[in-house]
């Protein structure tokens, strides 16, 4: 089972959310349960960051992470997981989550690198731009990673 | 024939829109929509060499959302999106 989705609270009027993901991936099947959580963090390339504007093609966004996904449990021979990713779109101030990943398996080895898999992958290959505020009052757009054709 | 170009991230900020509609001959390719760009920011920076780079590193996605390279020629499609470099999470 797989769920994605960008959350824009502008749009959806709803934030991401650990409750969500944990009732998501709720299985008694699973004997293990993995929750990444990526916050905004004070401090980049000795920045002081107030917060991050993200950007993304939001189709595509969601194309990639099925995909990621699919990719996952064929590489770690996975017949049971759920998956749950909720990535933020718009303002997300210091300390709040820009991203949720969350996984569950029947074993902890396998919740571990699927869930190690899904975050390495996205952040090179999911459609998706920030944009940090500093403190001085500056912002600027991250350089990020080039997309190759697959 | 008229192609709308989607922008995101950067790109946003350097051509102040989110898309751009500009003229092209038929069949044009992607590597005439990248020129194209660049030809833009030569006129309106003075050649800045960061958002030339930028555009230069960037990728294009179809219509049928796939990433597609430079000799990909835009027949049917009336829209690409072109896709800085990028770093979520």
């Amino acid at each position: 089972m797989f769920h994605a989705a960008i959350i824009d609270p502008k749009k959806t009027k709803k934030i991401i959310s650990l409750l969500r993901a944990e009732k998501f991936i709720k299985d008694f099947d699973a004997g293990a349960s993995i929750f990444f959580v990526g916050n905004i963090r004070k401090n980049n390339n000795n920045k002081n960051v107030t917060g991050v504007t993200y950007d993304a093609f939001d189709r595509l966004v969601i194309k990639t992470f099925k995909k990621i996904y699919t990719e996952g449990i064929k590489k770690f021979k996975l017949k049971k997981a759920k998956v749950f990713i909720e990535h933020a779109k718009g303002y997300v101030t210091l300390g709040k989550p820009s991203i949720i990943i969350a996984v569950s398996c029947k074993h902890r080895s396998e919740a571990y690198q699927l869930s190690r898999y899904l975050i390495e992958q996205i952040k090179i290959r999911a459609p998706i731009w920030k944009k940090e505020y500093y403190k001085n009052q500056k912002s600027e757009w991250l350089k990020g990673t080039s997309v190759k054709i697959r | 024939m008229k192609i709308k170009i989607k922008l995101f991230g950067n790109c946003k900020d350097i051509f102040r829109s989110s898309v751009l509609q500009i003229n092209f001959t038929k069949n044009a390719k992607v590597k005439n929509i990248r020129n194209k760009l660049i030809e833009i920011i030569e006129e309106k920076y003075s050649g800045n060499k960061a958002y030339k780079d930028l555009v230069k590193k960037s990728a294009f996605c179809s219509e049928r959302d796939e990433i597609v390279n430079d000799s990909y020629v835009l027949n049917k499609d009336k829209m690409i999106s072109i896709i800085p470099p990028i770093g979520g999470g």
